[in-house]
């Protein structure tokens, strides 16, 4: 688990005159679950969506997968990162077939295509069960597994998912993440969850930073972050 | 009878006018009044290369659409575009549109004059065709296959293939496309191609039946709002219905009313939806990008 698919360095970030990322240093192992925590504002989504080129950085390196890349949206999906962003998760007026399609339109083989979702609906049953369905009638938690199961078409090495439970029930967040880590052991996919809830997130995942004002104030296993006192200070503004 | 075949072909115009309109618009989101008067420049350009060059009808046509479909990409490219990039808002697009339209109309007006012109496919074919109590004219029938040919193909390019798909996919949610790793900006330029180029040979088609001014660019782009919003905004087959609904209901107005009811039909029609079906016939799933 030491190999590292994703390794940021010294990654600073300004919005117009305001500094929102200062001197990140970041890293994720290959197969590892990591969790990104820290209070609202904290730059969390800022420091992923940079990575995945979706904002411009400043300063910094990213090394994907031991090359190191300027990244965009569509170089990052080919090099094999996936992303899941908060809110609007699906293309609504779109079947769960044309949603899965869409997530390997840099594929040109129909075949590979066809089997890949083949073996997602197998992996989540519920897809299959309203294939042709819109997901615009899909429920919150269908529509997450359809946008998990999206990100997943391409194989990716690393997936995204910025706060997976954002709107949900908490069962079904727990249902949510349970395919997580599914999709952890069973494809080997290395995954980075943005998320505030926490407790769903402690048996899954290995590692995790906080971060705090747009800086990493701690990194390391989650039982050691996790611990009340830690996260007492973090969202009480002691760490900043 | 006649007043619905009458209404037919006029709405077939009105439906390809509204397809190309609500292509754009579900990809972007602003109303591209621009569109209007580059369909009108289309019909020029068709024009000019039927009488400078003597070239067939169709392919003047095609050229013409051709060069239409390169100018709305160029004004994505270089004026909406640099606009949307800086967050300029739906109204602020719309009122630079408007203002381009304004520019483009004078400069067809300076080039061309401030006539109207018609355009015709032959001269030897004058006498319609007469069924079942109904006269169609041959310039009719080639607006009525037309529609239905262009219709057909741009139905089955959104559906059947994975640019369409993408296309589709951009009017649900853009920054998603994006995230899939799409090169968003090259199939919005492909959107803007297609819907010029339809709404070009709609244009023409409007010159085939009444002839064309360098003003007739608002018109046109009006009645291409009226018949997306009547449809469904940003569904393709309400477009369609849209379109036809309104040829129709605009000829049972001129037919009892008069000629200079045509308009007044048109809002009307287009009120009766606001206040009791304002999402259209064809409510497409609602998505706020």
């Amino acid at each position: 688990m030491t190999e590292k698919i994703l390794q940021v360095r010294n990654l600073d970030v300004h919005f117009g005159p305001t500094k929102v990322l200062h001197d990140v240093d970041f890293e994720v192992r290959k197969g590892e679950i990591l969790i990104l925590m820290g209070p609202n504002g904290a730059g969390k989504t800022v420091l992923l969506k940079t990575v995945f080129g979706l904002f411009e950085k400043s300063v910094g390196e990213v090394e994907f997968d031991g090359k190191v890349i300027r990244p965009t949206p569509d170089k990052m999906v080919e090099a094999g990162m996936s992303f899941v962003g908060q809110g609007k998760r699906t293309f609504p007026s779109m079947t769960i077939e044309d949603n899965l399609k869409m997530g390997a339109f840099l594929w040109t083989d129909k075949k590979m295509i066809d089997k890949r979702i083949d073996e997602l609906v197998h992996f989540f049953p519920v897809l299959k069960k309203k294939f042709k369905m819109l997901a615009f009638n899909m429920s919150g938690g269908e529509q997450q597994i359809l946008s998990l199961a999206r990100a997943l078409m391409m194989n990716p090495k690393l997936l995204v998912l910025d706060e997976p439970s954002i709107g949900l029930a908490p069962k079904i967040v727990q249902d949510v993440f349970e395919k997580i880590a599914e999709v952890n052991k069973s494809f080997g996919t290395s995954i980075v969850i943005v998320e505030h809830n926490l407790k769903s997130l402690l048996h899954i995942a290995h590692r995790g930073y906080i971060l705090v004002k747009g800086k990493i104030a701690m990194e390391g296993p989650v039982e050691e972050l996790s611990d009340s006192k830690t996260l007492e200070k973090v969202f009480f503004g002691e760490l900043a | 009878m006649q007043i619905l075949v009458n209404g037919i072909i006029v709405g077939g115009i009105y439906a390809l006018m509204a397809v190309g309109f609500n292509l754009i618009f579900s990809s972007v989101r602003f109303f591209h009044l621009l569109y209007g008067i580059i369909a009108v420049l289309g019909i020029y350009l068709t024009r000019f290369f039927l009488l400078t060059f003597e070239l067939n009808f169709f392919v003047s046509m095609l050229i013409g659409a051709g060069i239409s479909g390169l100018l709305g990409m160029a004004a994505w490219q270089w004026l909406y575009k640099p606009l949307m990039d800086r967050k300029a808002s739906s109204l602020v697009m719309m009122v630079v549109s408007f203002g381009a339209l304004i520019i483009v109309q004078n400069l067809i007006a300076m080039i061309w004059k401030n006539n109207t012109y018609s355009i015709s496919i032959s001269d030897t074919i004058k006498e319609g065709y007469h069924f079942l109590g109904i006269t169609i004219t041959f310039n009719q029938l080639v607006i009525l296959f037309t529609s239905l040919i262009l219709v057909i193909l741009l139905e089955l390019f959104l559906n059947r293939t994975k640019y369409g798909m993408a296309i589709r996919a951009i009017g649900d949610n853009a920054e998603l496309t994006t995230i899939l790793g799409l090169k968003t900006n090259q199939i919005i330029l492909m959107v803007f191609f297609i819907g010029t180029f339809i709404s070009s040979i709609a244009g023409t088609m409007v010159a085939l039946e009444i002839g064309v001014r360098p003003t007739y660019g608002l018109f046109l782009v009006l009645k291409a709002i009226i018949a997306s919003i009547i449809g469904g905004i940003g569904s393709m087959r309400g477009a369609m219905l849209g379109g036809l609904l309104l040829g129709v209901v605009e000829n049972i107005g001129i037919y009892y009313l008069g000629g200079g009811w045509q308009e007044v039909t048109a809002f009307l029609l287009l009120t009766v939806f606001l206040l009791f079906l304002p999402q259209g016939m064809f409510n497409k799933v609602q998505v706020s990008n």
